[in-house]
């Protein structure tokens, strides 16, 4: 199928779908709000999120439950857009769909370990089981990440994660989200292959910033608070970096001392990310997106007639959503206009 | 059909569930709406206060058995026995309690499960043997001692897989890795490996094998000599586990004969137990009494009677018909045909399922398809192949709609072969005594013009079947005024008096001028068709919507009814056209074979050509029938908004 037939519809949908996101505006009244329910009001009736909201009574909604509409929202999206791909791009992006399922994991993960509160394990089951196979049944008993893993015995991630199963208590979350991000990027990695070169260049050049981002963040923080070993943080990291090629990442991550790594990043074009203030940890992740937004946006405009449009229409949908998360959660902060964009991916 | 409505003590449901079940007559509702709807006539009942007091707290029935744990149980022990589940009537027709199945039912289990899982522990044992064989297999030619390079003081060793990303990370560093690497075995997705590390770096070679997710097979097993040895005593292990295990078997085989019918007795009781569950789903209930609801066709109330026995006389029993029941409420349709023309019902539901005020076009559907089939494919030879293609899908594959469909259209054709006299396709074979046999290519034109009468009688049947559905919902628009009603009919038969009359150039009995002044009469009629009707009916808006927009489409209306009343009447021309177009298809392979020229091969080209013509020209046909059922004749009369009359049963 040449460029044309492939490209040409799905991003006119892409295009349109754009038109739907929340303007400027729209922040600005979202984040003068005082309480989670006037936010998911306002967003049930201002905005195109609405739909989503459509039978739920706004005013018992928490940012758990605004959350899982606004998941519901990007899985909607997902599969109008899927519908106009076939074969080995339509196995692609069904990755995306296990993106979201890995981020419910790991949430149910973190509510086992850290909350240990069980009965919400089921509120945050958006995309697990919704588009393959997986046992919500078992998932929702499981009281330990060992029985989480075994929960997903027959799933595409069991083959990754048995070999935690008798691994260190300790360190099982840990390894758990290490190891599911590491099947993503596999699973990823195994359907990119089969796209045609160009687009894999695209998702290469495209993609690739943030898996370079990834992997130094995660060097950074493996030095700085887990206290790995080089050989470890090496072997976590990603491989299909744009920038930093496997040598490069293996030579940082044989560097004795964080200062060291921080010198070499310096003049690349990620030297943002270790700016050396004080906040720099707390905003590391949000600059990482806002560079990725900035990006995206770019490919969006051009608009060309390959798989980046409809990447960054989904990446950005999934920024868009993270705002309106963080809106709500600074309800409880109760920050000014100023301060409160300060932690937007969006730049207002 | 009638609804039908019981009460009773909470008691009995079950056993009264299972009888309505085997009764499999009626189509369940939901209680919990129709009691919301008012349609459970509880005000009306004979006798029994109690009911009524109850009524305040109805809910939806809740089910509390846990019927999924006794299915894990028996298919379980199916699996250990090894044969295939069925469900026997005879279990379920004779009086039991369930509960004591249940109980009987986990003493064999118990039995059975001991065995089984020391079967299941044998059977790992044997899998991990084997997977210790296969890893030796890549190592059997190196000449030391596995039990001295397994138990060495300073160096730790480990055999196990990673997958080729891991294999990969590992590769790119193993200058960085203290330990030995040794590649044993590898296959595009995993590499088997074993590994040499050091005791005082075990602890961080630990967590990095971790991070490369490596999967370390555990050799339990003691291993002495060399790997060619070991695989050796492997063998005579897997040789001795081998022999328990069957003889374990066996005693799983006595246990299966002495059970077999057991087992197949709880199976079927179980799967009751689920439809009773299901049923139950449908039901309301109180603490003390229950309330269901349903559609029974009238010619099933006695069945159901005789089903339910003794336990009648303790429900309150009541049936409404349809007109008693509240507006907006329509019964599921039941389609009840002879053996002969059943088949044809399925067809008739692809389309749609008749609604219930709607007369069953199975019949018209079922013979107006066999005469076109027959028509468009008849050949002698062929129509017997056909009839016994279907008697094999009937009989021997259990698809009776299939095969029942073939064999009555084989049938037809073959009739009709005998008409055309061809016999697979040879026309000089058949000897005929009483009568000439029509051969398509010889009489095109005849069989043209025939195929459009047969055509316009067909459309005229249609005619009467709008006739009758209309009037039995006492649609006067659309069964006088309308394109397809008497108005309609009239028009077409005047139209093609007409026609007839000036091509043939016949003197009509009113002069020609009067029949076209009749006909635009009867086109503006038709135009008028709604306020006409609204008027007979003393209904006040005339026009649903604005006069304006109903007059453009109503001109449009007319030219668009002379345009199908045109096309659908010719469409017809196809069954003749199909006819002559089977023969000569016929004739194609023919000239090939006579082209050739040789015993042998001529043979074989007509009989290639005869499978291809039954082939293509069978499915051509079948479509095409179809077609002209849909849409020349479904359009005219058929509704098709109903549902199917389901009643519960196993």
């Amino acid at each position: 199928m040449d460029k044309n037939t492939k490209y040409c519809a799905v991003n006119a949908k892409v295009l349109s779908m754009f038109g739907k996101f929340l303007k400027d505006e729209d922040y600005k009244n979202l984040i003068a709000l005082k309480s989670s329910s006037e936010i998911a009001k306002y967003l049930k009736d201002n905005t195109a999120y609405g739909e989503f909201f459509k039978d739920r009574d706004t005013s018992k909604m928490h940012r758990d439950d605004i959350e899982k509409c606004l998941k519901e929202g990007i899985g909607h999206s997902i599969d109008k857009l899927i519908n106009y791909f076939t074969n080995d791009y339509r196995d692609f992006f069904k990755c995306f769909y296990s993106r979201y399922e890995i981020y419910d994991l790991k949430s149910i993960a973190r509510t086992i370990q850290v909350d240990r509160d069980y009965s919400q394990i089921k509120n945050s089951m958006v995309f697990a089981g919704r588009y393959r196979h997986i046992d919500r049944d078992s998932l929702i008993q499981a009281r330990s990440v060992s029985d989480l893993i075994y929960a997903l015995d027959g799933t595409i991630y069991y083959p990754y994660l048995k070999t935690l199963i008798d691994g260190n208590k300790n360190e099982s979350l840990f390894r758990f989200e290490m190891t599911l991000d590491k099947a993503y990027f596999n699973i990823l990695d195994d359907k990119l292959k089969k796209l045609d070169k160009e687009d894999i260049n695209i998702f290469t050049e495209l993609m690739g910033c943030s898996i370079d981002m990834t992997n130094l963040q995660w060097i950074y923080r493996g030095k700085k608070y887990y206290n790995l070993s080089s050989e470890e943080i090496f072997n976590y990291s990603l491989n299909r970096g744009n920038k930093f090629s496997y040598k490069k990442i293996k030579e940082l991550c044989y560097l004795n001392s964080l200062e060291e790594f921080i010198e070499r990043i310096k003049g690349t074009q990620y030297e943002f990310m270790f700016k050396g203030d004080e906040k720099q940890d707390i905003y590391m992740e949000r600059r990482m997106n806002r560079f990725m937004y900035f990006k995206l946006k770019s490919f969006k405009t051009k608009a060309s007639l390959n798989i980046a449009t409809v990447i960054a229409f989904i990446e950005l949908v999934e920024f868009e959503i993270r705002d309106i998360i963080s809106i709500t959660e600074n309800v409880r902060y109760g920050m000014e206009y100023d301060e409160a964009k300060k932690y937007l991916i969006k730049a207002l | 059909m009638e609804m039908i409505n019981i009460v009773g003590h909470m008691d009995d449901v079950d056993e009264v569930a299972k009888r309505i079940i085997l009764s499999s007559s009626v189509h369940m509702t939901s209680a919990i709406t129709e009691i919301k709807d008012n349609d459970f006539p509880i005000l009306k009942a004979k006798d029994n206060m109690d009911a009524l007091i109850d009524y305040y707290y109805i809910k939806q029935y809740a089910s509390e058995k846990n019927l999924p744990e006794i299915e894990k149980k028996i298919d379980a022990i199916y699996e250990m026995f090894g044969n295939s589940k069925k469900v026997n009537a005879e279990y379920i027709n004779e009086d039991y309690d369930f509960t004591e199945d249940v109980k009987k039912l986990n003493e064999l289990y118990e039995l059975v499960k001991g065995s089984y899982s020391r079967l299941t522990e044998l059977n790992n044992k044997y899998n991990n043997m084997m997977e210790l064989k296969e890893y030796l297999s890549y190592i059997k030619d190196i000449d030391v001692d596995l039990s001295e390079l397994l138990n060495m003081k300073y160096i730790d060793v480990k055999v196990g897989t990673l997958s080729s990303y891991d294999m990969d990370k590992l590769r790119k560093n193993y200058e960085n890795i203290s330990a030995l690497v040794f590649k044993i075995y590898r296959d595009k997705d995993y590499t088997v490996v074993m590994l040499f590390i050091p005791k005082t770096v075990e602890q961080e070679m630990q967590r990095v094998l971790i991070s490369l997710n490596f999967n370390e097979f555990k050799i339990t097993t003691k291993l002495e000599g060399t790997p060619a040895n070991c695989i050796d005593s492997i063998e005579k292990s897997t040789y001795s586990i081998k022999q328990e295990a069957d003889s374990i078997k066996s005693k799983l085989g006595d246990l299966e004969e002495n059970n077999k019918d057991e087992i197949e007795k709880y199976y079927s009781r179980l799967m009751m137990e689920y439809k009773i569950e299901e049923l139950k789903s449908n039901v309301a209930c109180t603490n003390e009494f229950f309330y269901l609801t349903g559609w029974i066709p009238s010619y099933k109330k006695s069945e159901l009677s005789e089903c339910l026995g003794e336990y009648e006389s303790k429900l309150i029993l009541i049936y409404k018909d349809v007109d008693e029941v509240s507006e907006g409420v329509t019964p599921p349709t039941c389609m009840k045909n002879n053996r002969l023309l059943r088949p044809f019902e399925s067809l008739v539901k692809l389309y749609g399922v008749p609604s219930y005020s709607e007369l069953d076009p199975t019949s018209f559907v079922g013979l107006t398809y066999m005469l076109m089939f027959g028509a468009m494919f008849g050949d002698v030879g062929q129509g017997l192949v056909l009839f016994i293609m279907g008697l094999i899908f009937s009989r021997a594959k259990k698809r009776t709609v299939v095969g029942g469909m073939l064999s009555r259209l084989g049938v037809c054709s073959t009739i009709f072969g005998f008409i055309y006299g061809s016999f697979f396709g040879f026309e000089d074979v058949l000897k005929y005594r009483v009568f000439k046999p029509i051969h398509p290519m010889a009489n095109i034109n005849f069989l043209l013009g025939a195929a459009i009468v047969v055509g316009i009688l067909m459309l005229t049947v249609g005619y009467f079947y709008n006739f009758i559905n209309s009037y039995k919902v006492k649609d006067i628009e659309n069964g006088i005024f309308s394109k397809n009603g008497v108005v309609g009919l009239v028009f077409y038969w005047g139209l093609l008096y007409a026609i007839y009359a000036g091509v043939k150039g016949i003197k009509t009995f009113i002069p020609l001028s009067a029949i076209v002044l009749i006909l635009v009469v009867l086109s503006v009629v038709m135009m008028l068709k709604e306020p006409l009707a609204n008027l007979i009916k003393g209904k006040r808006p005339l026009y649903n919507e604005s006069k304006s927009d109903y007059y453009v489409e109503g001109g449009f209306g007319i030219i668009e009814t002379l345009l199908s009343l045109f096309s659908n009447t010719i469409s017809f021309i196809r069954v003749g056209a199909f006819a002559i177009n089977h023969v000569g298809l016929f004739i194609a392979f023919d000239t090939l074979a006579k082209m050739i020229n040789n015993g042998a091969g001529s043979a074989i080209v007509i009989v290639l050509g005869n499978l291809v013509i039954i082939g293509l020209e069978g499915l051509i046909v079948f479509i095409q029938g179809l077609r002209l059922e849909y849409y020349e004749l479904f359009s005219k009369y058929f509704n098709g908004t109903g549902y199917e009359y389901k009643p519960i049963a196993l």
